[in-house]
């Protein structure tokens, strides 16, 4: 698998930094992180993250780039498809130039 | 439901319960309920009432199981028949709330000023409600007062029909179900949401549903698994936790009990799972406390306890 790991761009790798960080991923290298793996379902397919998690990231992603990721909206289920997916979200909502804070 | 012995008694047991019950009698009840008043369809409710006892053994067994435990003895057959009437009687008053008949019954409300500062302040909080008594009418104090904006997390396709039968006696209401059938994202994000709106936010404090995330408690002198989402969410989104019962009393006299648990979860994340734990065992020791009070309240007719089988 890491062999078709696709590459991280800057902005994926700072939003993965900031994913290990918010919940606290201990032993997780943001730098080894495959961008396409799903985050939610069964772990060793992706993050396997939760529901709790996706609130906590999204709740991130408002305090550190201003993005607010709502309900019953049809981009909010696709930005929380893999890390890339979450990153161009961040980037489409004018979230790429803001520094995140932690 | 996996049938791995030892399991929780969750996920199906109780959905099989619920559809059983609600459907088809629900809406006849409803029907003859709105049409000939409360009192003669209560009359109605003791045959009702029979041939579920005689049918169900499923819920004459848990209904037995747990008088056992919170009478210390095993109950007298006409104490399970109190039980399931009881049950039957909460449901028609339910009904009768649903129609917008919910002002014949004498609700005393027992609100500490600390709650109801947060129930009317506002800022949103999260509301456990429970099969102990009868939540629905939590929600009729929502609509006469105006004051307790209240939205509830169901799992619209938990019940199909029971949501059907809902939508049709008060669609207010079921519009402003969120729907915990929305897995991941969506649910916690539109829980987020209300909350911010200043909603105060039911969530079902006492069932598992099969898969979700559980903590084990002990109640009544056994362990039972409760779920840990709505002390998570409450953690996470730094909103403060009421516990909210309302017991019948028999005739048309009910009575909340709201309980401040916690103004608010302060936890890292790693010290997050002691705390929830504590909190729910807490949340534990109130219901227990109010079941010893109030037997006849207890509306989960499945197999509860961890180490209850569902045979025989």
């Amino acid at each position: 698998m890491p062999a078709e790991q696709a590459a991280m761009t800057g902005a994926e790798r700072e939003l993965a930094k900031l994913l290990v960080n918010v919940l606290q991923l201990e032993g997780r290298d943001p730098a080894a992180i495959d961008p396409q793996a799903p985050l939610f379902g069964a772990p060793g397919n992706g993050w396997g993250l939760d529901s709790i998690d996706a609130l906590e990231i999204a709740l991130a992603l408002q305090q550190n780039y201003g993005v607010i990721l709502r309900s019953e909206d049809e981009a909010t289920r696709r930005a929380f498809g893999s890390l890339r997916a979450l990153a161009d979200h961040v980037r489409q909502h004018g979230g790429a130039t803001a520094a995140p804070s932690g | 439901m996996s049938g791995a012995p030892g399991d929780a008694p969750a996920g199906g047991a109780w959905k099989a319960q619920a559809e059983r019950g609600s459907a088809f009698w629900l809406g006849l009840l409803a029907w003859i309920a709105t049409r000939l008043g409360r009192g003669f369809t209560r009359a109605l409710l003791w045959p009702i009432v029979l041939f579920f006892l005689l049918t169900g053994g499923t819920a004459r067994r848990a209904s037995r199981h747990y008088l056992q435990r919170v009478l210390g003895r095993p109950p007298r057959p006409r104490e399970v028949l109190r039980h399931f009437h009881q049950f039957a009687a909460c449901s028609l008053d339910r009904l009768l709330i649903l129609c917008g008949r919910g002002q014949h019954l004498n609700v005393r409300v027992d609100l500490s000023d600390e709650v109801k500062q947060l129930v009317h302040g506002g800022k949103g909080c999260v509301v456990l409600v429970s099969h102990l008594g009868n939540f629905e009418v939590l929600r009729c104090l929502g609509e006469t007062s105006h004051d307790i904006r209240l939205r509830v997390v169901l799992d619209r396709s938990q019940g199909p029909m029971f949501i059907r039968l809902l939508e049709r006696l008060s669609p207010q209401f079921a519009a402003s179900i969120i729907d915990a059938g929305r897995r991941g994202p969506e649910m916690v994000l539109a829980v987020s949401e209300a909350l911010s709106q200043g909603y105060s936010v039911g969530i079902m404090a006492d069932r598992v549903d099969g898969k979700e995330a559980a903590l084990d408690v002990r109640l009544l002198g056994g362990t039972v698994r409760l779920p840990s989402a709505p002390w998570l969410l409450a953690s996470v989104l730094h909103v403060p936790v009421v516990a909210a019962f309302c017991l019948y009393r028999g005739g048309r006299d009910y009575e909340t009990h709201f309980e401040l648990l916690t103004p608010g979860i302060k936890a890292a994340r790693s010290e997050r799972h002691a705390i929830v734990q504590t909190l729910a065992q807490r949340y534990a020791e109130s219901v227990e406390r109010l079941l010893r009070t109030a037997p006849y309240n207890w509306f989960n007719f499945y197999p509860y306890w961890n180490d209850e089988s569902a045979g025989r």
